[in-house]
């Protein structure tokens, strides 16, 4: 043997890689552009409210509801000719594994519990109205009892030991009693604080009686997470956590779940709607690493993504747009209105005048572009395309101090307002950052830190890792640190959670008595309209008080493959009615 | 031999214990616990975390948390994951054999590139090609891993829109799709290791070259291939035994980049996993296997080069 053939040896071994390389499939086939290009993007409406109607309308009719809610996005488009399809495999992605799938006790909205689980009520993601689902009508009998008429036919899926038996009320009763639960695993019994008593008046109807009117509730029947489980199930295994605990009324099966891979679910072949879900099954693969999930989306990998399941940036939309212009995207709002979250209790920010200079210097609107790439949206306490309702317009809030550009005249009142304080010659805020939280925009902290600079604010930013940012944040011990908040879509939570005295995630420490008279009020109002003006009287109460510098309303893009149709991603429900999506391949 | 096995393996228990202790007062010794990490944005009171902390026993005197874990891990169960609730020593079972392979293909990999190379660089010192392998060698030991996984996904996926498959797949279920997936990472984490590698057999080549009993085996006219590799290589594998070995251990915790971009369930992101959230059943165990496996190769080591190098005597 000379030395060169020892040389040669890196070469073969690459060679060999190729080689294995060539046996895999082909590439995805060169998408066609069967979705014109010309498809709607999703626009925000505001929907007048509709008069709230004492009995719903028939079984299966989509039926009003008193309760305004979000227009996000538009459906997929057909185009003329095309026919839904039986078959195929919906490719996805999960960037983590959820610590369980148990819709009464995760807090991943990445567990897989719109595929195998169904919700009382669900909202449209095209049109944001709550629609009946297995509760097909509802009539409200007095100002604080409500009935909920079950749908027939309704089955389980066919797993023991529940066996595919039918749905009823009794298992409605069962299950809202189960999401109630004094537990602090039940992650979602605060909505239901105002319910006394759920009792079953016969197989198909059931009361539920609340200690005050209650206008959330429909809302919090269509969380996507307020499912429908079977008492035998729970009785059996416990925990819905493993994959065949995991019993519902859904479109499909659970069928495999490996830590750290991906799984995959399974068409249920006795589902209640019939002729669907179109598709055999969906399967998911676990892609922490962002670049490789575009990667994954440019070679036809998986097929769609939203939300966490694979939903991606206004950046990284722009990046496979370059290379896949047939792509398609869909921008869904996040229910995570981004802030500077201030811990009111301390120094300085327990003076408001300090806590309205910041609110004054801010630029949001450089904020915006810089960070979020133009995909965002000024939003005041609450997000004007998640609550178009309710929120105070975009369009107002762009002409309000603090909210606006930021003129001259906005910095000389923050500066005027320091020196009031007491800090004419400035002052210096440590300020706490961690990366990898997605709801932590360390970008935007780093941003806000040279805005503040020009009214005299220093702000150093220390860097926390997540369980220690986690304890701090229990602990109170923080300063000022940039936060998204996750909630239910329901206005209700977007206030009492964050702003209600004494809330659990109330981590500044506001307390207003105005305020809680306030989300007191609107939590009763089942009229819309006068609702509506309650929650605004509120909003501006909270940009008057500043107990967080209010920011934006971050966007995520849903990605389909050209091939993807009747998929409309929403907020809540990341990718729709799963039922109706088909593949045009 | 066999007394020295024994008294080696007698070592690992106090070696074991000092690591589990350490483990088990680090974890803690950190802000912020699973209760925290497993709530996160939820509507939590102070009342309903309290609760939980004393359902799943954090509440309980560390002394006391460290006599229970211990007892357990003495009766050799490694107790649940208090993320995932799944055993954990089913999790190690499933994670450990995707980075023991990933571990495999790169030394074979580096040892495919840095011996030929090592070899090339030594026999011809200071020439053109010694130059050319060097700043290669030192390119492998300074461009991270990271990078060059990147840039393969980047490359791949734009210029050949091929990627390797989403999911990990056994090799004995599909060797294609099993190779597929890691060839790339194992050949990424070679070239990473080689550099070090390249560079010891150069050295330890260099140095076995200018032995007398080189010299004498020229001097006999004996083939220069002969010389090399009967004479000068076995003697010059010694060390370079000893890196492999070492070089194993770091791919274990060195692979958890590789293992997020290439999506593996390997070890190393499931150690880097359990340690964001606190999981310390899970990092308590996961840090005991491994540092058993450390052991256990250090031992191979040894016990390798005692047959490699008949001067070596274990009494």
């Amino acid at each position: 043997m000379r030395l060169w053939t020892i040389a040669v040896l890196p070469g073969l071994a690459t060679a060999l890689i190729l080689l294995i390389a060539s046996c895999a499939p082909a590439a995805a086939p060169a998408p066609a552009p069967a979705a014109p290009s010309s498809a709607p993007p999703a626009a925000p409406t505001t929907r007048p409210p509709t008069p709230a109607p004492t009995v719903a309308a028939a079984p299966g009719a989509p039926t009003p509801t008193p309760i305004p809610t979000p227009i996000v996005a538009l459906p997929t488009p057909t185009p003329v000719g095309e026919t839904p399809k039986m078959g195929s495999i919906l490719r996805s992605m999960l960037p983590g594994e959820p610590s369980s799938n148990d819709p009464h006790t995760t807090i991943q909205i990445n567990a897989p519990v719109p595929f195998i689980y169904e919700s009382f009520l669900r909202q449209n993601p095209a049109s944001g109205i709550i629609e009946p689902h297995v509760v097909a009508r509802w009539e409200n009998i007095s100002e604080t009892e409500t009935i909920l008429h079950v749908r027939q036919g309704v089955r389980f899926q066919n797993r023991p030991p529940v066996n595919g038996r039918t749905m009823t009320a009794a298992d409605v009763v069962y299950s809202l009693q189960r999401i109630g639960t004094k537990d602090p695993r039940f992650l979602r019994r605060s909505q239901l604080v105002s319910v006394t008593k759920v009792e079953a008046l016969d197989d198909s109807r059931v009361k539920v009686t609340f200690k005050e009117p209650f206008a959330p509730f429909l809302t919090y029947l269509a969380d996507r997470f307020n499912a429908v489980v079977a008492k035998e199930a729970v009785e059996k295994f416990g925990n819905l956590d493993k994959v065949d605990d995991s019993i519902g009324t859904g479109p499909f099966l659970f069928e495999r779940a490996t830590p750290g891979v991906g799984g995959s679910l399974k068409r249920n072949p006795d589902y209640w709607q019939k002729g669907r879900p179109y598709l055999d099954g969906v399967t998911w693969s676990a892609i922490p690493d962002a670049g490789t999930l575009i990667a994954a989306y440019r070679t036809g990998r998986l097929d769609m993504g939203a939300e966490f399941w694979g939903g991606v940036s206004g950046e990284d939309k722009s990046a496979i747009q370059r290379t896949n212009p047939a792509i398609q995207f869909r921008p869904v709002p996040e229910v995570r209105p981004n802030v500077l979250n201030m811990n009111v209790t301390r120094k300085p920010f327990n003076d408001v005048r300090v806590r309205k200079a910041i609110h004054l210097a801010v630029d949001r609107q450089e904020i915006i572009q810089i960070v979020m790439g133009g995909s965002a949206q000024l939003s005041g306490p609450i997000g004007p395309r998640l609550f178009p309702f309710y929120a105070i317009p975009e369009a107002e809030l762009a002409k309000m101090p603090g909210f606006r550009p930021k003129t001259p005249q906005d910095l000389e009142d923050a500066k005027k307002l320091l020196a009031e304080a007491g800090y004419p010659n400035g002052l210096t805020i440590e300020a706490e950052g961690s990366r990898y939280i997605p709801w932590i925009n360390l970008q935007a902290m780093e941003l806000a830190k040279g805005q503040l600079k020009k009214i005299g604010v220093t702000i150093n930013i220390t860097l926390q890792d997540q369980a220690t940012w986690f304890a701090t944040e229990e602990k109170k011990d923080f300063n000022f640190r940039s936060r998204g908040f996750t909630t239910a879509v329901e206005v209700d939570a977007q206030l009492t959670v964050r702003h209600s005295c004494g809330a659990s995630r109330n981590f500044g420490g506001f307390c207003d008595q105005e305020m809680e008279k306030l989300i007191a009020e609107q939590r009763r109002t089942l009229d819309p309209e006068k609702r509506k003006a309650i929650v605004l009287k509120a909003q501006h109460l909270l940009v008057d008080k500043v107990p967080q510098i209010f920011l934006f309303e971050p966007n995520r893009y849903a990605v389909m493959q050209p091939w993807v149709r009747g998929a409309v991603p929403g907020v809540g429900l990341a990718f729709g009615y799963v039922e109706n999506i088909w593949f045009a391949k | 031999m066999r007394q020295y096995i024994a008294r080696r393996l007698l070592l690992f228990i106090p070696t074991l214990l000092i690591i589990g202790v350490f483990v088990f007062a680090v974890v803690r010794w950190f802000p912020g616990d699973i209760v925290l990490m497993l709530t996160r944005d939820a509507d939590f009171s102070a009342q309903d975390l309290a609760a939980e902390r004393a359902r799943l026993g954090l509440d309980k005197p560390i002394l006391e948390q460290f006599g229970v874990w211990t007892w357990s891990m003495l009766k050799g169960d490694l107790g649940k994951s208090l993320y995932s609730k799944r055993p954990i020593v089913d999790e190690m079972q499933q994670r450990f054999p995707v980075t023991v392979e990933l571990g495999v293909l790169a030394i074979l990999f580096s040892i495919i590139i840095s011996v030929p190379v090592g070899v090339i660089s030594a026999v011809r010192q200071d020439s053109l090609a010694d130059y050319i392998t060097r700043s290669f060698a030192i390119g492998a030991l300074s461009i991270p891993s990271f990078w060059f996984a990147t840039m393969a996904i980047l490359i791949l996926s734009l210029q050949f829109h091929w990627i390797p498959p989403l999911q990990f797949v056994p090799f004995f279920e599909s060797p294609s799709d099993n190779l597929q997936l890691m060839l790339i990472p194992g050949l990424i984490l070679g070239i990473n290791m080689s550099g070090t590698l390249m560079r010891m057999t150069r050295t330890t080549l260099l140095e076995v070259l200018r032995q007398d009993y080189i010299r004498t085996a020229r001097s006999k006219g004996i083939l220069e291939r002969v010389v090399l590799y009967r004479h000068a290589m076995k003697n010059a594998l010694i060390p370079i035994v000893a890196i492999l070995g070492l070089e194993m251990a770091h791919v274990i915790g060195g692979s958890v980049v590789l293992e997020t971009i290439f999506g593996l369930p390997g070890v190393g992101k499931f150690i880097f996993d359990v340690i964001l959230v606190r999981d310390y059943p899970a990092i308590q165990a996961a840090n005991l296997m491994l540092a058993l496996f450390v052991l256990c190769i250090n031992l191979l080591i040894d016990i390798t080069q005692a047959f490699l190098d008949p001067r070596i005597r274990y009494e």
